[in-house]
């Protein structure tokens, strides 16, 4: 079992190898443009570079290895997780797919290595239509298959769901749907207005049908279903300020970068703005000079609600929603109910 | 202790950046290359901050100790434990004058 660093710890990169997708999800960050991508040889440049910070910075590096789809560069995919296998400063890394091409022997294959801690899948409900929807016809079916080749190989499963007025109602019985295929964790993300998605305003939750509903997955959770479901997201603190397994900081600026096909850096994936590219100029110049990043960092910088707020050391809200919901980073979270 | 004469110019490394978050009381000075961090006081950041002004030695002598209320041999004295550090460290080079 590959075991969990703490905040102080850890240092999180999530790689997106290619913006290519065979799913055209309707809510998706991203617009699905094509995009360079960098050769195997690049990427084992940057995992080179990513250690040193790691080594400098005495942490240990997390990594979600995603997409667009990841196993559209299978091969590539297979031999960036064997650096990491052999790496003294990476604890561990998750793949974010749409499981569409996870076959039993591709299944197989993720088994051997060592480092992967989970791969991750995503459904919007506990029903093949309200899925379907938004992920397209037979994704449901399809995304079960993959939970089961891989829970065959007795790899770890985590699901994801984007939440929003259509599914909301449907996360009890989701819960239960992953408990009894064996799925190991459970990650809500709020429904981000922005890339193919950024139309989709009317389907956001407002302040309070978000409080409505962590409220209720913050009990499911204490009630320990067979799925953890994973709390450690910004505003969910405002439930359980006490509890430091509830709710989160936002990482950007924090202890995460976010790492793009061509290799142009973001803060997070969900805040788009290029802060530098790992190859030309290094980990080490974006992540000490980047003014982006220097603003986030500043909790005088934040507006309104968030500047004034008494969680602002567990908390501060998504800086990706202000920004897509007002333009403004460091403007208050609109979906904060207090 | 580092022998630094009066007419010394002296500058930032190449490689180096400050960065602060004054409400916070935080100084930092980043090696870019190295990848070396240094959480610095106020005063080294002032200090750094003058030097990447450009600076000369005699004049940062003066304006230091009169930014913090001090004598001329006060000053020298906390200035060039400043200067030393920052030397040590290749936070600061000497240039040519």
């Amino acid at each position: 079992m590959l075991g969990e660093p703490n905040l102080e710890e850890e240092f999180y990169f999530q790689w997106h190898l290619t913006e290519r997708c065979n799913k055209v999800c309707k809510h998706c960050y991203q617009h699905g443009n094509p995009s360079d991508e960098l050769p195997l040889t690049d990427l084992i440049k940057i995992t080179d570079n990513m250690e040193e910070a790691l080594l400098k910075w005495d942490k240990k590096g997390t990594i979600s290895l995603t997409g667009g789809e990841p196993f559209l560069r299978r091969d590539d995919l297979h031999a960036l997780m064997n650096r990491f296998d052999d790496s003294l400063h990476i604890l561990y890394y998750d793949i974010l797919t749409n499981g569409s091409l996870i076959s039993q022997d591709e299944a197989s294959a993720l088994a051997a290595h060592k480092k992967l801690r989970r791969i991750q899948v995503s459904l919007e409900g506990a029903m093949a239509e309200t899925n379907d929807t938004v992920r397209g016809n037979g994704s449901f079916e399809d995304t079960f298959t993959a939970i089961r080749h891989l829970r065959k190989e007795a790899l770890a499963v985590s699901v994801m769901t984007t939440l929003t007025r259509s599914n909301m109602h449907e996360i009890p019985a989701l819960v239960d749907l992953l408990g009894n295929e064996g799925v190991a964790t459970f990650a809500l993300e709020r429904l981000i207005p922005e890339g193919t998605g950024a139309n989709l305003t009317h389907d956001m939750l407002s302040p309070e049908e978000l409080k409505q509903l962590y409220e209720n997955v913050y009990q499911m959770a204490m009630n320990q279903p067979p799925v953890r479901i994973l709390l450690y997201r910004p505003l969910f603190a405002m439930l359980a300020p006490d509890d430091p397994t509830v709710g989160a900081l936002c990482s950007a600026g924090n202890n995460a970068l976010t790492i793009m096909p061509d290799g142009t850096v973001y803060p997070c994936r969900r805040l788009p703005i290029p802060i530098g590219n790992v190859l030309s100029d290094g980990l080490f110049k974006i992540w000490y000079g980047s003014e982006v990043l220097w603003r986030i960092r500043n909790p005088e910088n934040l507006n309104d609600k968030c500047r004034s707020c008494n969680l602002l050391t567990q908390c501060r809200g998504c800086r990706a929603m202000a920004y897509f919901t007002t333009g403004n980073y460091m403007a208050e979270d609109p979906q904060c109910w207090q | 202790m580092l022998a630094i004469k009066k007419d010394a110019c002296l500058a930032l490394g190449d490689s180096i950046i400050l960065q602060a978050i004054p409400e916070l009381d935080h100084y930092y000075a980043f090696d870019t290359i190295s990848g070396d961090q240094f959480q610095i006081n106020h005063t080294a950041y002032w200090v750094l901050e003058a030097i990447q002004d450009g600076i000369d030695f005699q004049n940062l002598l003066t304006k230091f100790a009169s930014a913090f209320d001090l004598n001329e041999n006060e000053g020298k004295g906390d200035l060039m434990e400043v200067l030393n550090f920052a030397l040590d460290n290749k936070i600061i080079k000497e240039g040519k004058p």
